[in-house]
Parts: structure tokens; C-alpha cells; sequence
């Protein structure tokens, strides 16, 4: 199977590591990983360890809402600087060709004597690894999923037991009706970063369609350049 | 209100750290952001600080403040900025080229208060990043780097409150944010005076975003307060400002009387437990530890004393000394008219070459694996000839080289960023290690020329071919990429009978990196050739000889020494890993013919053993050295194996050889040749490669055909027998070094190239 790999595959594979690199590197994907981690660690705090400290489940809320504040900023920021490389790219190449040869803002898609990556076949869509943590991160920042349920086991008392237990019950319902209000709250806070991540990535991905038609434009543009001054006397 | 280009108020607090200042306000001639003024608030200052300010008159405006207290001295240079952003900046740092750039542009959004970049501490032995999208709790609990946090998650803490937060030496702030909260409070005379600002700008509800870029380099110089390098310091102020800053923040924050007290207990044992351990370490006597510990303990008290009854003191001081008044002052430029063509300076030393430069300086990356002091290759030691020659020069030169932990350093003129390589791409070629490896280098390599390009504009990449760690970053177009081909991969592999695949699809890569490149910087005409010959050089490529450099060595290392009084006993040095490549069986073969006729000879052997990787072992079943003690058992006694050495070691080697012999099948160029020429050594070496370039045969030494054990012997022999002749080759080769292989002369072919990519229609091909 290995000997089966040629240059053709592995300047694809580099082409769609740029291309997904340019919206989900390394820290990013880690810190998506991370924080998904961390609220299964919280959910499961909360939910099984029998913790009804409002002011502790709002502490670990705000821990996460930090967090994910900051991971839409840095996506934010990337997009941002993705979009000044790209513009960077595109100027450098622009400069290349001569006058004229720039066919407005749209330009041709790449012939097939041109092929637009360089090699053979079309490069394979890139798995979306991405979407599919995003989808997870969403499935578990659901309402529902935060929802506490009553719990309360037998006192065992003797007479009293049942009196006790009944009483035990609501005081429960009581501080468990207060955390699912916060969960609620949350829940809906959770939806919204999750709604910006997504709009953000897939604003990137856009993006990293708009560079990957401008690449394939680009090099059009340079074989023609090369043939022009292969023409030149 | 918000502008596209803010004029930014630079303030920098400084006491008795002239130096380090001067090498800061050096610096910043080369920042690409034009409307900032630069506020110097000058503490008591008993060394030079004035006479450095005074060579800037006119472009610094200089405030006193009356005490050495840090808060004082920031509320000053607050009240007297007139920008409508503050940045701060330790004079003990030096910001990337882009830094002011970066947050002019955070700042074009109106709705942020506060940003600053990353740290890094530029330690020549404790490198790290010093800071990276930080936070706090209002318990005074902080951590510095958040991808640390995010890999340890729940962070540790009992803070209730978090909030972002910016590290003194890198932190900008809209002016009226400050000026709404107050200002810095006073009481922080050292530390947390920049964490206590962001937990006020957040209880205020402003907005705090710091980011990862905007770098600072921070070359920690020594101050009242610490001895810079060492353990030595007043830590207990660290103590005092902490317990302060708990009370006075955790009660705002609405933490337990419990929660604040077991903190101020916590911070305390945390600073007794690390005197003892300095203890311990032989880094404090037991006197001083208990004095430190009392203080330790004082600072506590003080600390809490003043942060139950003692109301905060804000702005008190700037208004007091009347800096407030000059907030109407007219906003004076540090650069007023064009960026003058200065060279680049040492953020560690202040070193600062002092040369006429024609032309604006270049900012360049250079790409090597292995990297001195790290480790002492082919590549990594030409690289970093290359490095310190352009340095020379004026340029300013970034270095990505590889690394366990991410970190920055100055060395030998240029930064270093070591870099780890994560193994998470291109997994579908994880069944081929060297392949899998190398790719994913490439991407990481490429990831942080991204950030370099954002960060210190660095405007073209110049990779080796070796490793092909550029290939990622010539596919993307990002920069015009120069590369460096020398000995590679495939010539090995083909030279090595070696080819599985993994080595061929990287013999392929570095035909697509050649292909690729804007520009081609062979070292010798050997590799023009090798270049058309294994990679099918295209007609059309633009290639330049650019032969090695070495820093000459002061002639006072030399010592040729006097013919009418030979030495007794002559050395022979072999320099180089022991390989077949490297025609270590030829030197063999030439010893025993060489000791029969030349009896008082001695032949040292420096060089990793290479056996087991280029197959001798498994065709003999013993290294080199055993097959050298059986097969030659009688000339053994005179020969030494001294496997792989120092560099130290080397250039002694160097020094107090006779005759330097590495009788190569094949060399690119042959940089050892040159090192044994700077000690005015006679050297001989083979007919091949870039060799007959670097050694002129009858001259500087001897060539001989390859893998030629009697002719190799009958050179020895010539040079051996005859002391003269020695010293004549020996000096030649010095002088033939001098006037065409230093580094410098190196540097200046490399910047012809790079000049020449830069002013291509794309910069490039």
C-alpha cells in the first residue's frame, strides 16, 4: 500500500493541509477538543456527583463562557489574518503577470491543460473533521442536557423515614428548579457561541474556497505568463 | 471614538536600567507603525538613564517619578500620554516589528478597552513563553499561558471571578478606560500591578482581549528588585501585593472571608516552601532563608493590614506631580519623517553593528532542523554562520529550528525559535516514520513563518534542501523561498544504495522544493552539477554560488609552528562520522602504509560512529573502531577514537593538529576543510564534489582520487615528511580563507540573492 504513494499524492495532501490549516490549526482544533473535554468533566460533576452549590455551578459556567469567548476570538482573529495573507498572496502574484493579463475579478477557471492543483486527478474533499466536533459540541451545549432530575435516596429512618424522605424531596425540587433556570440561561449562552463558531467556521471555509479558486487562478494565470515569455523573442 | 490610525502613547517605566533602555528605544526604529510617541518615566535613577534620554531629545518626552514604585511611575506616563491609546512596555524589552501595527488594528474596534500580545522570555538558559492569552482569578491565582490551562482543564483555582489579563511588558489600553477606572492603584510598588488593572477594567465591564500575536521579546535585565538570571530577589513585595490584591479583589468579586484567607495562606506557604527548597539547592544560606522567610512573613501582615483598612490610591501621584497636566501637550513623534536604514539590534546586548548601509535592512528567515548551541551540523552550523554574517551586516534574521517545548532566544545574531514538530497531519503516511515526520515538520516549520510574517514581517524564507522543512511554505506562496541545496536525500540514498519509499518520496519532494524555489543558492559548481544531474535542474532556474563561510578565528588561535624546530610527534586529525560515504576505509587502509614510513605519527579520529545506519555493521557485524582494531591491530596503539566531540573540543582539535586528512567520496562543499584552514592547517582531502572549489591542490594541501588507499598514503607521507611544507600549505590555506570563505563574505553573496528575489515582479518566482 505504502509504495503505492506518489509526489502527485503528497503535494495534494499539502495543498488540503494548507487549505484546512488556513481556518483549523493545530491550537484551535486542540482547544475545540479541550473544552469539550472539560464540559463533559463539568457535566458530570454537576449531574452525577450530586453537587447543588449554585454559586460553584455558576463558577465552572463562567470558566467555560471565558473560554469559549476566547476561542471565538482567536477564530475571529485568524479569519481576519487569513484574509490579509490571502490578499498578500494574491498582490504578489498580481504583480507577476503583465499588464492586461489580469481578466477582471472573476478570471477563468483553470482549462484542462491546466489542471488547477498541479497533478492528474482533482484533489479529494478534506474530511470534515471540523463540522462533525462542532456538531458534538452543539448535541452536548443542548438544554436538555444540562436539565438536573431529583434524586433522593431513602433516609432508611425508622417512623420518620418517609416524612423525612418527602421533605428531603422538596427542598431538592427547590435548589434543582434554581440550577435548571441557570442551566436554561446557560444553555441558551451555549447555543449562541455555538451558533458563532459555527458562523465563523463557516464563513472560513468560504473563504478557503475563495483561496483555493484564486490558487487555481493564479497558476492558470502563471502558465500563461510562462508561455507568453517563452514566446517573447 | 476609534481611528484607523490611533496615535499610540508608548510609556516605558524605568529605573537604572540605562542599558537596557537604550537597547529598547534602538529598537524601535525598526517598528512599521509610524504615529507613536514614546513617554520615559524615569524613576530615581542613580546610573546613566538621563544621558540616553538626552540623545533622543526632542522625540522622548521624559517624566520624573519621585519613587521606586511601579504603579506611581505608570500612572505618571498615563497622565502625560496623548495618545488616545496607552501602550506599555518594559525597558527591558524589545517588541516585534508589527507590534504597534497589531494593536492599532485591535484597537480600530471601538467597543475594546485593553489588549496586549505574548511574551516571550528570551533567557539564554530558561527560554519560555513568559506570557500567551493569560487570565486571573480575583484570589490573585493566574495563569500565563492558556494553551498550558486548556491541556490542564479544569484549570486549578477557586476563584469564582476570571478574567482575561495582560503581562506588564506587552499591555495596551484605551486611555479613557484607564483614566474611567482610576488609573493603577498605588500600592503595587512591584508586580500585579498589571493584573490588579485588567480585574478593575473587568469589574468595570470593559473589555479585555489580549491576543497570541503582538510579540514581545523580554531579555530580563537586573533591577532593584531581582538579580536578573539568578534566585536573588525582594519576593516578599510579591507576597505583599498578592495578599493585597485577594482582599481588595475577592471582596469585590464577592469571594468568602474563607476563600480570600486560605489563599493569602496558600501564596505565603508557596513562597516558604521555595526558600527552602533554594535552601536546599546551596542557592540561599540558612541565614538568609529564615530573613527572607521573616519578610515573607511581614509582607503578608503589611499586605492584609492594608488591604482590610487602607482605601486604594489612584492617580494620586500623577496629579501630585502635575504629569496630568501634560495630557494637553502636543503629541510628538518618535519617527518623524522616513524609517532611517538602521541595522538590526541584539535585544540581549544592545549590540548593534555599525555599518553605512545603501540600502534598507532585510528581514529574514532561515529554516534548519538541528541548530547550534543544540546540536552541531552540516546544516545547522552553516545556517548559523549565514545568521551571524547577515547580523553583521544589518539584517535582522529569525531562525526556526527544532525544539521539545516552544521558546525564544537570541544567539549569535539572530532569533531562535525552537519549535516542536506535532505528529497530527498527514497521518495516511504514518506506515512511513521519516516521510510522516518530515511532513509534518514542514507544516509546523510553515505555521510559525505565518506567524512570523505577522509578527516581524519577515519577508522571504531561505530553506536547505535537507529536510525539505521550506516545502510547505514555497507550495503555499506566501513568501518568496530561497533554498539552499546541498548534499540531500536522494544524492544519499543513491550514493547509499539505499530506496525504500519513503526516502524516494522525499528525494521527490526535494526535486518539487527545487522546482519550487524563487531562487537557488548552490554552495559550489560540484552542486550545480549533482543538482542536473540527480534532480533535472530546469534550464530556466535562477541559481547563484554562494560558497561557505567560517568566522575566521582571531590570529592569535593560529600557531603554525617553526620549522627549525619541528615537533617531535605529528598529529593527523580526521573530522567527520564515521561512514563509508565519508571514506573512513580508505583512511584506514592508508594508516599502517603511512606508519611504516613516517614512524612518529599519531592519528586522532573525531566523529559519530555511523555504522549500524549505513549498513557496515550488518555486512562486518562490528563497528568501525572494532574493525579498525582487528583488521589493523598493529597500527591501533597510535590511532585514538574519540566518537563525536564538542565543539570546544573540535576547534582544539583543530588547533593542535598537524595535517587534517577526510578523504570523502563525495562533498557538496566541504566545510570541514575551511575549519581546518582557519587554524592554518594543510588538509587533504579527494578529488570530488565542491572539494577541488575549497582546496587548491599543491597549495593549501593535496587532492586525491576517491576511494584511493596508496595515493591517499603517498600524500600523507609527502606532507608528513616534510615540516616546511606543513606550515607553507597551512598558512596559504589561511590566507585563501581569509580573502574568500568567511562568513560575512558568505552573507553578503546571500544578500545579493535575496535582494535580487525581492525586486522579482511577484518578489519571487
Amino acid at each position: 500500500m505504502t509504495t503505492a504513494f506518489t509526489i502527485g499524492d503528497l503535494l495534494r495532501d499539502i495543498e488540503i493541509e494548507l487549505l484546512q490549516g488556513d481556518v483549523l490549526d493545530r491550537e484551535l482544533s486542540a482547544s475545540v477538543a479541550e473544552i469539550r473535554r472539560f464540559q463533559q468533566t463539568v457535566r458530570a460533576e454537576i449531574l452525577d456527583g450530586g453537587h447543588n452549590d449554585l454559586r460553584a455551578v455558576a463558577g465552572r459556567q463562567f470558566e467555560m463562557n471565558d473560554l469559549l469567548l476566547t476561542l471565538v476570538q482567536e477564530t475571529a482573529l485568524r479569519l481576519e489574518v487569513l484574509q490579509r495573507e490571502q490578499h498578500a498572496v494574491i498582490r504578489r502574484l498580481a504583480d507577476a503577470l503583465p499588464p492586461g493579463a489580469l481578466p477582471g475579478h472573476a478570471g477563468p477557471a483553470p482549462s484542462r491543460d491546466e489542471p488547477a492543483t498541479g497533478t492528474d486527478a482533482p484533489p479529494a474533499p478534506p474530511v470534515d473533521e471540523w463540522t462533525r466536533r462542532l456538531a458534538e459540541v452543539e448535541a452536548a451545549m443542548r438544554g436538555d442536557a444540562l436539565q438536573l432530575t431529583v434524586a433522593v435516596q431513602g433516609s432508611g429512618t425508622p417512623f420518620a423515614g418517609a416524612a423525612i424522605d418527602r421533605l428531603k424531596g422538596a427542598l431538592h425540587s427547590l435548589v434543582i428548579f434554581y440550577i435548571n433556570r441557570l442551566a436554561e440561561r446557560q444553555a441558551a449562552i451555549n447555543r449562541l457561541y455555538g451558533q458563532w463558531i459555527i458562523h465563523l467556521h463557516e464563513r472560513g471555509r468560504a473563504q478557503v474556497d475563495e483561496i483555493d479558486r484564486l490558487r487555481a487562478e493564479v497558476r492558470a494565470l502563471a502558465a500563461r505568463l510562462d508561455r507568453l515569455e517563452e514566446r517573447a523573442p | 471614538m476609534s481611528t484607523a490610525n490611533p496615535a499610540i502613547s508608548v510609556v516605558v517605566n524605568t529605573t537604572d536600567r540605562a542599558h537596557a533602555l537604550d537597547t529598547l528605544l534602538r529598537s524601535l526604529h525598526h517598528q512599521s507603525y509610524r504615529n507613536f510617541e514614546v513617554v520615559a518615566v524615569v524613576g530615581p535613577t542613580r546610573d546613566h538613564t538621563l544621558d540616553v534620554l538626552a540623545g533622543y531629545d526632542g522625540r522622548v518626552r521624559v517624566e520624573r517619578c519621585p519613587a521606586p514604585n511601579l504603579s506611581i511611575s505608570r500612572n505618571i506616563g498615563l497622565a502625560a500620554a496623548t495618545g488616545e491609546i496607552v501602550a506599555f512596555l518594559d525597558d527591558d524589552a524589545v517588541p516585534c516589528r508589527t507590534w504597534l501595527a497589531q494593536l492599532a488594528e485591535r484597537f480600530a474596534d471601538p467597543a475594546l478597552d485593553a489588549t496586549g500580545g505574548s511574551v516571550f522570555l528570551v533567557h539564554p538558559n530558561r527560554p519560555m513563553i513568559q506570557t500567551r492569552l493569560a487570565y486571573t482569578s480575583a484570589l490573585a491565582e493566574q495563569v500565563d499561558v492558556r494553551d498550558e490551562a486548556l491541556a490542564d482543564l479544569p484549570p486549578a483555582g477557586d476563584g469564582r471571578f476570571w478574567t482575561a489579563r495582560m503581562m506588564g511588558a506587552n499591555m495596551a489600553y484605551r486611555k479613557s478606560a484607564l483614566l474611567d477606572i482610576g488609573g493603577f492603584d498605588e500600592f503595587y510598588e512591584w508586580v500585579f500591578d498589571d493584573t490588579d488593572i485588567a480585574v478593575r477594567l473587568a469589574f468595570g465591564g470593559k473589555s479585555i482581549r489580549p491576543v497570541a500575536d503582538a510579540w514581545v521579546y523580554h531579555a530580563p535585565a537586573s533591577s532593584r528588585n531581582r538579580v536578573a538570571y539568578t534566585p536573588v530577589g525582594r519576593w516578599w513585595v510579591q507576597t505583599k501585593a498578592a495578599a493585597y490584591f485577594a482582599i481588595k479583589n475577592g471582596r469585590t468579586a464577592g469571594e468568602s472571608g474563607r476563600a480570600i484567607a486560605l489563599r493569602i495562606l496558600h501564596l505565603f506557604h508557596g513562597h516558604w516552601q521555595w526558600l527552602g527548597e533554594m535552601q536546599r539547592a546551596g542557592q540561599l544560606t540558612f541565614g538568609q532563608m529564615m530573613s527572607m522567610r521573616w519578610r515573607e512573613l511581614v509582607a503578608v501582615g503589611q499586605g492584609m493590614l492594608a488591604g482590610l483598612a487602607r482605601p486604594r490610591q489612584l492617580l494620586a501621584s500623577a496629579r501630585s506631580t502635575g504629569a496630568a497636566d501634560e495630557s494637553a501637550a502636543a503629541f510628538v513623534p518618535f519617527l518623524p519623517g522616513a524609517a532611517p536604514a538602521t541595522g538590526a539590534v541584539d535585544p540581549v546586548t544592545g549590540r548593534q553593528p555599525v555599518i553605512t548601509m545603501p540600502e534598507p535592512p532585510l528581514r529574514v528567515c532561515l529554516l534548519s532542523g538541528a541548530y547550534p548551541p543544540a546540536a552541531y551540523e552540516g546544516v545547522g552550523r552553516h545556517t548559523n554562520l549565514m545568521a551571524k554574517g547577515l547580523f553583521e551586516l544589518g539584517h535582522t534574521v529569525h531562525v526556526i529550528a527544532r525544539g521539545e517545548n516552544e521558546q525564544v532566544t537570541f544567539y549569535d545574531g539572530a532569533y531562535v525559535h525552537r519549535i516542536p514538530t506535532p505528529l497530527t497531519r498527514y497521518t495516511r503516511y504514518q506506515a512511513l516514520p521519516h516521510l510522516y515526520h518530515t511532513l509534518n515538520r514542514a507544516h509546523a516549520v510553515h505555521e510559525r513563518v505565518r506567524q512570523l510574517v505577522r509578527n516581524d514581517g519577515i519577508q522571504l524564507v531561505d530553506s536547505p534542501v535537507w529536510q525539505v522543512e521550506g516545502i510547505v511554505t514555497a507550495r503555499s506562496g506566501l513568501l518568496p523561498v530561497v533554498v539552499r541545496p546541498q548534499t540531500a536525500t536522494r544524492q544519499v540514498a543513491q550514493l547509499q544504495r539505499e530506496a525504500d519509499t519513503g526516502m524516494r518520496l522525499i528525494g521527490e519532494l526535494e526535486a518539487e522544493l527545487i522546482a519550487a524555489a524563487d531562487y537557488l543558492a548552490p554552495n559550489s559548481q560540484a552542486t550545480v552539477k549533482a543538482l542536473r544531474d540527480v534532480y533535472g535542474l530546469p534550464a530556466s532556474a535562477r541559481y547563484q554560488v554562494v560558497p561557505h563561510g567560517i568566522e575566521p578565528v582571531p590570529d592569535e588561535s593560529v600557531r603554525p609552528f617553526d620549522v627549525a624546530a619541528p615537533p617531535a610527534s605529528l598529529t593527523v586529525l580526521y573530522v567527520g562520522r564515521l561512514e563509508q560515504r565519508k571514506g573512513i576505509l580508505d583512511l584506514f587502509g592508508a594508516i599502517p602504509a603511512v606508519m611504516a614510513r613516517v614512524p612518529n605519527v599519531r592519528v586522532v579520529i573525531a566523529g559519530a560512529d555511523n555504522s549500524l545506519s549505513d549498513g557496515f555493521q550488518a555486512r562486518h557485524g562490528m563497528d568501525y573502531p572494532a574493525y579498525f582494531a582487528r583488521h589493523y591491530a598493529a597500527a591501533a596503539p597510535a590511532v585514538t577514537f574519540l566518537g563525536a566531540v564538542s565543539e570546544e573540543k573540535l576547534n582544539e582539535l583543530y588547533q593542535t593538529c598537524d595535517l587534517f586528512v577526510a578523504p570523502s567520496l563525495y562533498e557538496s562543499f566541504g566545510l570541514i576543510y575551511l575549519e581546518a584552514m582557519n587554524y592554518a592547517k594543510p588538509v587533504i582531502g579527494c578529488q570530488a564534489g565542491g572539494i577541488p572549489e575549497v582546496v587548491d591542490d599543491g597549495v593549501t594541501g593535496r587532492l586525491v582520487e576517491p576511494a584511493a588507499a596508496p595515493a591517499l598514503a603517498e600524500a600523507m607521507v609527502e606532507l608528513l615528511s616534510s615540516p616546511a611544507l606543513l606550515r607553507e600549505m597551512g598558512l596559504a590555506g589561511r590566507r585563501r580563507l581569509l580573502e574568500r570563505f568567511t562568513h560575512v563574505q558568505m552573507a553578503r553573496g546571500f544578500e545579493t540573492i535575496y535582494r535580487a528575489v525581492l525586486a522579482l515582479p511577484a518578489g519571487g518566482n
